[in-house]
């Protein structure tokens, strides 16, 4: 009955794996043994009540503890403790140092006879309750605690993992120190991560073994926790905007305009309000080789002397004023900003005119047009021959007239720098001063009537007639007459004033 | 069953109660009836060796029913039946144990000649 109900108290408490539950069981197995101390001391005789008390309360407790009842089962291994000590402590000197062993039946003696008894004497120097026969440490009391008690020997660390059994939380069952003597527990990982479960915060969930709290056990999808799943953030542990594939928008200069806009993330824009979008710093902003910080005028390129704000340039010929020696007057930059002369206003350069006095055209370098019957002077177009009129009338007569005239509005045709020609109209002196005056006016307006007829623009033509005024010859002779009846083509270019009437010079 | 007819002729006036008892718990068969037989069977155990100076001569068994039967009772009252039944045995039996030590140290120290009983 008794191994029955060890057997099911070592059932329950493998079942329930309370720790008290074996406690108590540890400590009634050591009551146990105490009570066969005792009863070898003899409290059978000297503490009968105490032993009795004992036995049965530790029966009481293994009966409970089958049950699972480690309280009341602890309760009665307590009260068992205390009969067993003051049993114990009654039973001390009461035991016989001698052991009485009979062999065989009685012998019936008669009464007057005593039986025959063989008396063994055993001695049991550690007291220990062994007797040194039987005691293989004789000199060492047995420490009873439960394990090979029988052998006399005590035994420090029962189970020897090394911890003694003082220390020892387990003293049967070997484990390490560092878990008290206890065996430690398999560890389990239900999810397979290598985390065990009791370490895994999720232990159905494997780690995500990204190299981010992996030690926790939890898969993170989203590890910087920017709603952007880690498979398709390019930046899984920074968070950023979704419309930078999850990377935070840097800004590395600081100067406000993220890294992906700025054409200088490492240099910060000088927001000088001149191309402050592009992230770069423009130091010249003019790039006048003044900088902007010692320039005046940061947005308009000028010279450091003008603390780099342009130089005015009046005539616009693209030469400052304070470099353009003719500052109002149009030139070109080779000439210090003068225009080239032109002596004979025909619009080619006196340096690039081969004839610079006498206007001329570009194909011909600035040389006039070789005419047969008209030759282009300076100042003058002279003809060859005199154009004719009726006598006493303004009408042009012949047929070289007719030709000469033909060439000078092709002069004038091929020579656009001749701004103005002056018709003069000229007469001999026969014939009344006045009447004279009136017929060359009217001659040298027939000659212009004539060119403009030819194509001539009115504004180039100017006619004048100074009648007997200006002689050239004496008109006391026919050849003299002949030649003062004349008509002369006088080039007067623009700005050119008129000249004024001549002084009539002396009739030769 | 290990019961004698002394103990049915004994005096005490609890046979009639203890008879029926039993009666009824061998037909029925049933735990609580049974339990409650023997431990009444214990009382008239204990009583019985407490009148022959079991608490004098024969402290170990007189102690030892007594407490057998308090624990009988204890469990009784958690309807464990079984170690109700189990602990009111032992401490019939203890009680009979310690009726015929007492009996037996009674007469020797009477100058009698019966000899002490073994312990178990």
């Amino acid at each position: 009955m008794k191994r029955l109900l060890l057997g099911l108290l070592a059932v329950a408490v493998a079942g329930s794996g309370c720790v008290s539950g074996g406690q108590v069981r540890a400590d009634s197995e050591v009551i146990e043994h105490d009570i066969e101390r005792a009863r070898r001391q003899g409290a059978m005789k000297c503490a009968p009540r105490e032993l009795a008390t004992a036995e049965a309360d530790v029966e009481f407790a293994q009966g409970e503890l089958s049950e699972g009842k480690s309280g009341p089962a602890n309760d009665h291994v307590k009260a068992a403790e205390v009969a067993i000590k003051r049993a114990l402590e009654l039973s001390k000197g009461c035991a016989p140092k001698q052991v009485l062993i009979e062999h065989g039946p009685p012998v019936v003696t008669p009464p007057t006879k005593k039986p025959v008894v063989i008396k063994i004497e055993t001695a049991d120097k550690d007291n220990d309750g062994v007797p040194d026969d039987l005691d293989k440490c004789p000199d060492q009391a047995e420490d009873k605690d439960g394990f090979q008690d029988e052998d006399g020997c005590p035994d420090p660390d029962n189970d020897g993992d090394g911890v003694l059994d003082l220390n020892d939380r387990c003293p049967n069952i070997p484990g390490p120190a560092s878990n008290f003597g206890c065996p430690v527990p398999q560890a389990t990982d239900k999810d397979g991560d290598g985390v065990p479960d009791e370490l895994d915060k999720c232990p159905d969930q494997p780690e995500d073994k990204d190299g981010f709290q992996d030690e926790d056990g939890c898969p993170d999808p989203d590890n910087d926790g920017d709603g952007l799943v880690d498979a398709v953030d390019r930046c899984p542990n920074v968070a950023g905007p979704i419309t930078n594939f999850g990377c935070p928008v840097l800004d590395k200069d600081g100067d406000g305009i993220p890294d992906n806009l700025d054409r200088c993330p490492d240099e910060p824009e000088d927001k000088d309000g001149f191309q402050d979008e592009d992230g770069c710093p423009d130091l010249d902003n003019d790039a006048d080789g003044v900088p902007d910080t010692l320039d005046a005028c940061p947005n308009l390129a000028g010279p450091a002397t003008n603390h780099g704000c342009p130089v005015g340039d009046s005539d616009g010929d693209g030469v400052a004023d304070d470099a353009d020696k003719c500052p109002t007057v149009p030139g070109p930059k080779e000439n210090a900003g003068c225009p080239w002369p032109d002596a004979d206003h025909d619009g080619i350069p006196d340096k690039d005119d081969k004839c610079p006095d006498v206007p001329g055209t570009a194909d011909l370098q600035g040389c006039p047009k070789k005419y047969k019957l008209v030759t282009v002077t300076k100042g003058l177009i002279e003809i060859k021959k005199q154009i004719l009129f009726k006598t006493n009338s303004s009408k042009i007569i012949g047929r070289t007239s007719g030709q000469i005239l033909g060439e000078v509005a092709q002069v004038l045709k091929d020579n656009p720098s001749i701004k103005h020609v002056r018709i003069e109209g000229h007469t001999d002196s026969t014939g009344t001063e006045l009447h004279n005056l009136k017929l060359s006016q009217d001659r040298a307006d027939s000659v212009k009537a004539a060119l403009i007829g030819e194509g001539i623009e009115p504004t180039r033509l100017e006619s004048i007639g100074y009648g007997q005024s200006k002689p050239i010859a004496s008109n006391k002779t026919s050849k003299g007459r002949a030649k003062n009846r004349r008509t002369e083509f006088h080039i007067v270019n623009e700005g050119e004033q008129t000249p004024p009437p001549p002084t009539p010079a002396p009739a030769p | 069953l290990e019961l004698s007819q002394d103990r049915f002729r004994g005096k005490n006036g609890m046979k009639r109660p203890f008879a029926l008892a039993l009666t009824l718990g061998l037909l029925a068969g049933c735990g609580p009836v049974q339990s409650t037989a023997y431990l009444i069977d214990a009382q008239v155990q204990i009583e019985a060796a407490r009148t022959a100076g079991a608490d004098k001569y024969a402290l170990y068994e007189y102690t030892a029913a007594n407490l057998y039967l308090h624990q009988s009772r204890v469990e009784t009252g958690y309807s464990n039946y079984d170690n109700a039944l189990l602990y009111a045995k032992k401490a019939s039996e203890f009680a009979r144990q310690a009726k015929t030590n007492a009996e037996a140290a009674a007469s020797q120290e009477a100058g009698g000649t019966s000899g002490g009983s073994q312990t178990p």
